[in-house]
């Protein structure tokens, strides 16, 4: 924990010097080159470090830009080891928050999942779309002074999101800034499944499970988006896996027993709409009763 | 020789030998409003090979890092401030130009495709001859002298970065 805090605070002071270097070469690049290379170097940085170095000499900067790559270089390597430390630290930290009463593990599990279903799409019968809501889980440790990940979480509801492209702007924002994480990508692929464009959707869980094998959710996601895109066998696969890794799934059960049912399996699919209502989801049971597929 | 000597002074300037200066003393210097709005600011980088090499190079590695998830080139501005540059999320917006998702791409910055066209001359420019490599840093030079589009283009992402920090985008 110790060696955690130290390195965020090496890496806090590097970042500062780092600005402080690019201040000092920006203002010597408007002198030298004129407002519109300054505006350049403003908002290229690789510019300005360039430049830098192309002058060094010129204008005595040789020690600067030294000082400056090798603090960019030493903070480019230091996040990706604070991250691996960090990720190696979680699990004790939570088991020691755990056993102190501060928390409970099961407090970090996904909140209650909306899901919204589409009884009347596909050709026997109304497709139902059991979604997952966007995790927050883990969002919230991210640091980071824009919450895009809030912006469109905020953007969820009743099942779907509000404005999808607006979400998947936002989540792009968030990838890009750093919060890179599997849930972030598992939920553009959401906002992309709420345009109809379940290709996209299926990359972006791809990406998803690549980052963490283990999410069950992105599992489910996937086979909900191979869902709309009739490929029910993969769908099935994705169900089955997602049940492997969180086996009381409820969505996840509802989610394979409409896969069973549009592979002409409604036994299966019973037993999988009953299990779904024994965790506590009972919609898709209830229809099936409705239209004489379980008794 | 000092005859041959002061020809050849005079073809650079023709104001040696007549012992007169180049601008009338007392004259102001003509002043041209917005002379700075038309000052090339890419053809010189096209005209050095060796710099369009480097920024290719710095681009393409952003690139690669990107996509395999590590860490690339930081914002310093972003890094200590939080607060995103104009040029923030670029790369990220680059990468999905590169993956054919355009509208993800100009949601992400809306200028990415006029950087990747910047990119694609700067790939130009490294693979041309160097008679031709004059030609066309000459011809981007006068393109910019005349129409000061850089400048356009700059100050329009400076506009676009406060419409961004502000959150009107």
């Amino acid at each position: 924990m110790i060696m955690a805090m130290g390195m965020g605070i090496a890496l806090i002071v590097i970042n500062i010097m780092c600005f402080v270097f690019f201040i000092m070469v920006l203002v010597k690049l408007f002198k030298n080159e004129g407002a519109l290379k300054g505006i350049l170097g403003f908002f290229c940085s690789i510019y300005t470090f360039i430049w830098g170095w192309m002058r060094h000499k010129q204008l005595g900067m040789t020690k600067l830009m030294a000082t400056w790559s090798i603090l960019t270089v030493v903070g480019m390597v230091m996040v990706p080891v604070m991250g691996a430390s960090t990720a190696l630290m979680i699990p004790q930290y939570l088991q020691q928050m755990s056993d102190n009463g501060d928390i409970k593990l099961g407090n970090l599990e996904p909140a209650k999942k909306t899901h919204k279903i589409n009884w009347a799409k596909k050709k026997k019968m109304a497709k139902a779309a059991a979604k997952p809501g966007p995790n927050q889980s883990t969002n919230r440790r991210i640091d980071q002074t824009e919450d895009w990940s809030q912006k469109a979480l905020a953007l969820w509801q009743d099942g779907h999101y509000k404005d999808p492209n607006k979400a998947i702007s936002y989540w792009n924002h968030a990838i890009e800034s750093k919060q890179n994480t599997a849930i972030a990508y598992s939920n553009r692929g959401l906002a992309y499944h709420d345009l109809g464009q379940y290709q996209m959707a299926v990359n972006d869980y791809n990406q998803a499970i690549t980052m963490d094998p283990g999410y069950a959710t992105a599992y489910n996601n996937r086979g909900n988006s191979y869902y709309e895109l009739s490929d029910y066998q993969m769908a099935l696969n994705d169900f089955n896996q997602s049940l492997k890794l969180k086996p009381k799934y409820a969505k996840a059960h509802l989610n394979r027993g409409l896969a069973f049912y549009q592979m002409n399996n409604n036994g299966q699919a019973c037993n999988d709409f009953q299990k779904s209502c024994d965790q506590g989801d009972c919609d898709g049971i209830k229809w099936a009763m409705k239209n004489g597929i379980c008794n | 020789m000092q005859v041959l000597i002061t020809k050849i002074a005079e073809s650079y300037n023709p104001a040696y030998g007549h012992q007169k200066k180049t601008k009338a003393s007392g004259e102001p210097h003509q002043y041209r409003p917005g002379k700075w709005f038309c000052t090339p600011v890419l053809a010189p980088l096209l005209y050095n090979r060796w710099i369009s090499c480097i920024f290719a190079a710095f681009g393409v590695a952003q690139l690669v890092l990107l996509i395999t998830g590590l860490r690339g080139w930081q914002c310093p501005i972003r890094a200590f401030l939080g607060v995103i540059c104009p040029g923030c999320g670029m790369t990220t917006a680059m990468a999905l130009l590169l993956k054919g998702q355009w509208q993800p791409a100009v949601q992400t910055h809306a200028f990415a495709p006029v950087i990747l066209f910047v990119l694609i001359l700067m790939l130009v420019a490294i693979t041309l001859p160097a008679a031709y490599l004059t030609k066309f840093s000459g011809w981007v030079q006068r393109l910019e002298h005349k129409t000061g589009i850089t400048a356009i283009l700059l100050l329009s992402m400076v506009l676009y970065w406060l419409l961004r920090i502000f959150d009107f985008i």
